[in-house]
């Protein structure tokens, strides 16, 4: 995003829009700081500014600059996935898509949320901790995928690596069994890193609603929280 | 972590907080989709939702769009994201959509309890679940825990610390009621599963916590 210091006058309304404050003042303007700047739009949806000043530029879709965008905003669609926002379905269609079979856990690492965001060279550190004890298979459909150079070694692209991002999803599955040695991996990778991630975990429920990995989840140095998300099952296959 | 599952703050705080969250399968069920998601926008509607966010227009219907205009811009890929703010209304847009029984995968998002309180009273056995495992990292980064009871609310990060601030100062100086700045800050939010009815009751606990120097 870019302020035309031109036409505006300096009101100061668009900073407190900013999820990360990278709007100031400067010579009686505001003006964004491109580097911290997310792309996600919302100064610019808010319709704050009452001089129209706020504007989008040309090379936001312009990769590597495009990756801000399509992960920060959530009213843009991915092209690999035909997906709004940020492009991952995990438990809302598991009814259908059966991507969490029983036995399987999904795992879904948000790094960046909330607020504080990150740099793609922050998530390489996690992907890479990951696939090195050996949990690599980094979901396909997720555009995160495509951001890599190497899957297997959980690499990313050098272009991209200081792109920075209001946040980035991994998502991968790992066997119940294997379930314990990844919490433990995980969270030893939450010491190394220079952002903040938000973890869940995604498995079919027993009847009656009962949490298969309940156990596996107590002992770990993880500590759930008492919402959820919940797949209530009356979705079919059309296509 | 993802999107809805982000919210914070005690149980006694969220327990009016019922998500829904209707999505077509892509290469599964999205192939005329366009036209089951429009007939569920009118029982969700009927129902009443607190807010519904509209990704092809960018904006929720506290923004001013209406409901014609989000079933004029839905398209096979659009997904229905909304909020409830009581049992009884969350509980009959599910009796109501389960009725209807056109096949599109339906999530809810909520405190386990109550939506298991829910489901049980439909008797649905649900099919799977998405646990919120917490936060971690550099957790020092994080802006102050009471912010970020409201700000999390929006499921993509949108609306800004700074803006809660913002509105707090608005609300001391007398510039804005408590019900004027929950609208404010719902407004960033696209998607519309931001609950400005749990955020005015949030600032209204708050206030007495902040002083601002003129």
């Amino acid at each position: 995003m870019q302020i035309d210091t031109e036409r505006c006058v300096g009101c100061g309304r668009c900073h407190s829009y900013c999820p990360d404050q990278a709007i100031y003042f400067e010579d009686g303007v505001s003006k964004i700081d491109e580097d911290l700047c997310f792309e996600c739009g919302t100064c610019l949806r808010s319709e704050i500014c009452p001089v129209d000043a706020i504007y989008e530029v040309d090379d936001v879709f312009t990769y590597p600059r495009s990756v801000r965008k399509f992960f920060s905003d959530p009213t843009t669609t991915h092209k690999e996935t035909n997906m709004p926002g940020r492009g991952t379905e995990e438990v809302k269609t598991n009814d259908v898509t059966n991507r969490y079979k029983k036995g399987e856990v999904g795992v879904a690492l948000e790094i960046g949320r909330p607020t504080v965001g990150t740099r793609l060279y922050e998530v390489e550190k996690i992907t890479m901790g990951l696939a090195k004890a050996g949990f690599n298979n980094f979901e396909e459909s997720n555009p995160v995928f495509g951001l890599m150079a190497d899957p297997v070694i959980g690499k990313f692209k050098k272009e991209v690596l200081d792109e920075r991002l209001l946040s980035v999803i991994i998502e991968f599955i790992c066997t119940e069994n294997e379930l314990e040695r990844c919490l433990n991996v995980t969270h030893e990778l939450s010491k190394e890193i220079d952002t903040v991630f938000t973890m869940s975990l995604i498995s079919c429920y027993e009847p009656g609603m009962k949490i298969r990995i309940q156990d596996i989840i107590d002992r770990s140095k993880f500590i759930p929280r008492h919402n959820a998300k919940i797949n209530i099952g009356i979705g079919r296959k059309s296509n | 972590m993802t999107h809805t599952l982000h919210r914070e703050g005690s149980d006694e705080s969220l327990k009016d907080d019922y998500l829904l969250l209707i999505t077509p399968a892509m290469k599964f069920n999205d192939k005329g989709a366009a036209g089951k998601i429009k007939k569920l926008i009118d029982i969700v509607f009927d129902v009443g939702p607190t807010n519904y966010g509209c990704y092809e227009k960018g904006q929720n219907i506290l923004s001013g769009i209406d409901v014609q205009i989000i079933k004029d811009a839905t398209k096979d890929n659009s997904r229905i994201r909304c909020v409830f703010d009581s049992k009884e209304k969350f509980k009959e847009v599910i009796k109501r959509i389960v009725k209807a029984d056109l096949g599109l995968s339906v999530a809810v998002t909520g405190l386990q309890s109550s939506i298991k309180e829910v489901l049980d009273e439909l008797n649905i056995d649900a099919h799977s679940i998405n646990i919120a495992m917490g936060t971690y990292g550099k957790t020092e980064k994080l802006p102050d825990e009471k912010f970020r009871m409201i700000t999390t609310m929006c499921g993509h990060g949108m609306v800004s610390p700074d803006l809660v601030k913002d509105v707090i100062i608005k609300i001391k100086r007398k510039r804005i009621s408590i019900k004027e700045a929950a609208i404010i800050l719902s407004k960033p939010c696209a998607c519309g599963i931001f609950n400005h009815e749990r955020a005015a009751r949030l600032l209204k606990e708050f206030i007495p916590y902040y002083s601002i120097q003129d």
